[in-house]
């Protein structure tokens, strides 16, 4: 009886054919797009929808589950309108897209005055509030009209657009002068060299990664000499441009898994949730171009897969961007060779053509090929990059598995007290929510959509979603879990949006159910800020913490910088602390001595109270010629966790601020001169000590 | 023909008008930016576009099939629908733009404003000419569809105004957000100058970086005797005061030079302060002798 009564659903029912029977069936389908598949096919619906009002609780949650599953069940939970198998009305209007352009101004407004407010130091509470209440503002609307049928395609493409800029105004406004994380000045510095050089490969101490995936760098640069606009405005431009790419792909992506207009817009949106698509991947950095890439990339090769063998110009045009992605950003391109692999070898399970099936064998052998061509070109420090810290995270983990380390404590830093009760909750809700709902949505995808290729490797990568929420647990590895967060949501979101519209269809969508998706899809979305904004929302703007990246870039950190590079020229060896390390880099041009390329760790020479033989043979071996000593690290404990790129000798000592006489150490050394004071920082020349080259 | 290929045309053009833009040399920035970017950001792209993905005309679609039934951008003969082609020309604008820096990587001119735009537009030519070339066979059809266009009222055109405004203000107020802290300091500097010439001379600067204007008075001392003093230095935010000395020969090997800055409404505690260690050596040649100092380095 189920097996006739819901007939399996093809993606593409758009052949001739199925035109056809649709022409003849429109004679008795009612005109909207609301219609049930059993209705159409002219029997009842045995979907439950209400709970027994005179049973006992079990037997309310029994039946509760049984309608669950039921729904899970749905075979087509859309209308034929967000199909696009019903004409829809040729003159339309603009729809409520207006009204929420104004929400979402609205809500950026909010976060203004929050930003404002903080900066004054009316505290996190008044900056917490208006932020989190003016993202609530620009989403939620979007959500529920979304989440409607009502919407033409053309709509939700511009709510999604607009929407995606007004969350990157939500970044920029945090900076507006210039690129302030500590990623984006990493990458600053190789954008200089471009410009300074006009050639790539060029020295970049601090990310000397960076120098082998310039992909970014290229566009801005590209940008930047042609238009004759700054670095920082070229850089913006750029992550608008990526930004708009990487929603419109998604949509298309999602629209062509789905075959429906209002899932691929809602799975756009949940998208959106993820902790990085605020913060992180609207940073100038590579990851920012090269997801924007990688979703271009799965969308074109998805098309292809649909267009079949007359349109093998689609193949190459993959391979080009494919040739793009790898010169742009290693771990963007590892995840997208991982899934090439797995959808490959999931082709060959499942139902698809042999040509497709070959193709895609070819493609992901070739994609591994050329990574690992470049992962081991002359020069790129990349492996050694990537396995060390991978490396460190996986023996940390190990060792608390293993008993022999202990976990560290979520929600608190050594800068301060733990976060409050309410941020802990959110947080922990956003994780557990998101990995509460994946099962259900995965029930649904297997039950109608496993004949999907694309769809079930997504599904399958959903589950790393919980897996790698354990590195939450590790001191080195806690990275791992957040920034997997955007090239995980590219699956998540999939997996939320079936379950949603398959426990919702569009025909029993009523207001309950549509505030209790917006409440829950607004936890896990404010939860993944709070996560992303980091410790007492240090990457918003505020007053000056201690070594708390962004709030710590201030205009005497840059004229000192600035006036190094004016006064001293550019690459003299420089040691320093983790602020003013990216600093001298970015501004100063000077040549950063650090672990990662010198493998020195220069901290002792400022940890030490006193500067001994050892410290003296330090400064010697790394050729440093000039200190930056910042006296305002005595002030405070690092909210980034250490004052120093490396601190791994003295975590013990970071229960308390750096004692101000290991900074101040340097002024009874009669060799060393002390060039330069602004009060706060002092450049010292390390005179015989340093044997600068 | 024009009109069938007008986009191309329009394309062409503007690749031209880049390359002769960067012949000329006093550059105008608005005029750069609507030059460029499209260039950049979508051009090439589109180029490439026209001629891997041919648009068929929706209005052949329609004559072939039922009315009831649209959905172009779902038919799978029809990879490119308006969506696809926005989406498709920046990807491929983006990967050209990669894949180029590297192709001009090898070149010797590198990457510049020039080798950008010239290649770049040629790109954009040579493809927009193939796509022509391409679509020479395709026939007009006039008349046979009408282009959807969002109808937008006037309550609309004023949420939009709103919008803007709002947009705007956040804006604003986000750019005119007080530092934090606020810049508050004074840099003193001291440096050796012409060390080529080793000649005890010394180079020091004191600017302001304070909300308002101060007075300040530096305090020159070499082996812990004041050497000279400069007072009644005033200086506006971000203005600048620069001294060179030349100091005396020393009896000593080593002069030990400190400068120390004073605010004058804080007389007695040195603001900021500054040392250097000279070496000072005599040498003889040609039957004189004369002093040189060198740092310690």
């Amino acid at each position: 009886m189920r097996e006739s009564q819901f007939q399996p659903f093809r993606m593409f029912q758009d052949g001739e054919q199925v035109q056809r029977q649709h022409r003849d069936e429109q004679r008795w389908i009612a005109d909207q797009d609301t219609m049930p598949v059993p209705t159409v096919n002219g029997e009842k619906t045995n979907v439950p929808s209400s709970l027994s009002h005179d049973g006992t609780l079990l037997a309310n949650a029994h039946q509760l589950m049984r309608t669950g599953l039921h729904r899970l069940q749905e075979p087509q939970p859309e209308g034929l309108s967000t199909r696009g198998l019903q004409r829809v009305k040729a003159d339309t209007g603009m729809g409520l897209f207006p009204l929420l352009t104004f929400t979402n101004a609205s809500g950026l407004f909010l976060i203004a005055l929050a930003y404002y407010a903080s900066v004054l130091r009316y505290g996190t509470l008044a900056l917490e509030m208006p932020f989190l209440i003016g993202l609530l503002l620009m989403f939620v609307p979007n959500l529920v009209r979304l989440l409607s049928p009502k919407p033409s395609r053309l709509e939700r493409l511009y709510l999604l657009c607009v929407l995606g800029i007004y969350f990157y105004a939500v970044e920029f406004m945090i900076s507006p002068h210039y690129f302030s994380s500590f990623d984006e000045s990493l990458h600053m510095r190789t954008l200089e060299n471009l410009l300074r050089f006009n050639h790539l490969f060029s020295l970049n101490t601090m990310l000397p990664v960076s120098s082998y995936y310039p992909g970014l760098e290229i566009v801005t640069d590209a940008i930047s000499t042609t238009t004759g606009l700054s670095p920082f405005l070229s850089g913006v431009t750029l992550i608008i441009a990526a930004r708009l790419l990487m929603v419109l792909s998604l949509f298309l992506l999602y629209e062509a898994i789905t075959s429906s207009s209002r899932m691929a817009g809602i799975a756009s949106l949940i998208y959106m949730i993820n902790s990085h698509f605020i913060f992180f991947d609207t940073s100038f950095s590579y990851e920012t171009l090269a997801i924007a890439l990688a979703a271009f990339l799965f969308y074109i090769l998805r098309r292809y897969q649909s267009a079949g063998k007359d349109h093998y110009w689609m193949l190459y045009t993959f391979w080009a961007v494919l040739l793009a992605l790898t010169l742009t950003h290693h771990m963007t391109n590892y995840v997208t060779d991982g899934l090439l692999l797995l959808w490959s070898i999931m082709s060959i399970f499942l139902n698809s053509s042999r040509s497709v099936r070959i193709h895609l064998c070819i493609t992901a052998i070739l994609a591994i090929i050329l990574s690992f061509s470049y992962t081991f070109f002359k020069g790129n420090p990349v492996w050694s990059y990537l396995t060390g810290y991978f490396n460190g995270a996986f023996t940390e983990l190990g060792a608390i598995i293993s008993g022999t380390s202990v976990p560290r404590p979520l929600f608190t830093t050594s800068a301060g007290p733990s976060a409050p009760i309410w941020d802990r909750l959110f947080m922990t809700a956003s994780v557990g929510l998101t990995a509460l709902s994946l099962p259900f949505g995965l029930i649904t995808l297997w039950h109608q959509h496993r004949h999907e290729v694309l769809c079930v490797v997504l599904g399958v990568f959903a589950f790393v979603y919980p897996i790698v929420q354990v590195f939450r647990f590790t001191v080195f590895g806690v990275e791992i879990a957040d920034r997997s967060t955007a090239f995980l949501f590219l699956a998540i979101a999939l997996v939320l949006t079936l379950l949603i519209t398959h426990f919702w269809p569009s025909r029993v969508l009523r207001w309950k159910s549509i505030m209790l998706i917006a409440t829950v899809l607004s936890v896990i979305f404010l939860g993944d800020v709070m996560i992303a904004s980091g410790p007492f929302y240090s990457s918003l703007p505020g007053p000056y913490e201690v070594v708390a990246d962004g709030r710590s870039v201030e205009p005497e950190g840059i004229q000192a910088a600035i006036w190094m590079l004016d006064y001293l020229g550019p690459d003299n060896r420089v040691a320093t602390d983790r602020i003013n390390q990216m600093l001298m880099n970015t501004y100063g041009d000077q040549y950063v001595v650090t672990s990662l390329y010198n493998h020195i760790d220069v901290s002792p020479i400022f940890y030490a109270t006193q500067l001994g033989p050892a410290e003296q043979t330090l400064i010697q071996q790394a050729k440093i010629h000039y200190l930056v000593v910042d006296l305002r690290l005595s002030t405070g404990l690092p909210v980034e966790g250490v004052y120093f790129e490396v601190d791994q000798n003295y975590v013990a000592q970071l229960k308390k601020p750096l004692p101000k006489a290991s900074l101040t150490k340097f002024n009874t050394i009669p060799q060393m001169n002390r060039l330069f004071d602004s009060g706060d920082i002092v450049i010292y020349d390390t005179g015989v000590f340093g044997n600068a080259p | 023909m024009r009109r069938k290929n007008l986009d191309l045309l329009i394309a062409i053009f503007i690749a031209l008008l880049n390359i002769a833009w960067t012949q000329i040399p006093y550059h105008l920035l608005p005029v750069s930016i609507l030059l460029a970017l499209p260039l950049i950001l979508f051009l090439p792209g589109y180029a490439v576009t026209q001629i891997l993905f041919r648009r068929r005309l929706i209005g052949q679609f329609l004559n072939t099939t039922s009315e009831l039934i649209v959905h172009p951008h779902l038919k799978l003969e029809h990879p490119v629908g308006n969506a696809d082609l926005l989406v498709l020309s920046i990807g491929l604008s983006l990967t050209i733009d990669v894949l180029l820096g590297f192709g001009l990587n090898i070149v010797p001119i590198g990457l510049t404003a020039l080798s950008w735009t010239v290649s770049l537009g040629l790109i954009t030519m040579i493809c927009a000419l193939l796509a022509a070339l391409m679509r020479r066979k395709d026939v007009v059809v006039s008349g046979g569809t009408r282009k959807l266009r969002p109808r937008v009222t006037t309550s609309d055109m004023l949420l939009f105004g709103l919008s803007i405004v709002l947009t705007g203000l956040a804006i604003w107020l986000s750019l005119i957000r007080p530092l934090s802290p606020q810049p508050s300091f004074t840099q003193l500097w001291m440096l050796p100058t012409n060390q080529v010439n080793n000649n005890c001379t010394v180079s020091i600067g004191v600017q302001n970086f304070e909300t308002s204007t101060l007075t300040y008075r530096v305090v020159l001392k070499v082996n812990g005797s004041q050497f000279e003093t400069w007072s009644s230095i005033s200086l506006r935010p971000q203005q600048k005061w620069m001294r060179s000395v030349q100091l005396k020969p020393s009896t000593t090997s080593s002069i030990f030079v400190e400068a120390q800055l004073y605010r004058t409404d804080q007389p007695d505690i040195i603001y900021r302060n500054v040392h250097l260690t000279f070496h000072s050596i005599i040498t003889g040649s040609n039957g004189g002798y004369h002093e040189q100092c060198t740092l310690d380095t």
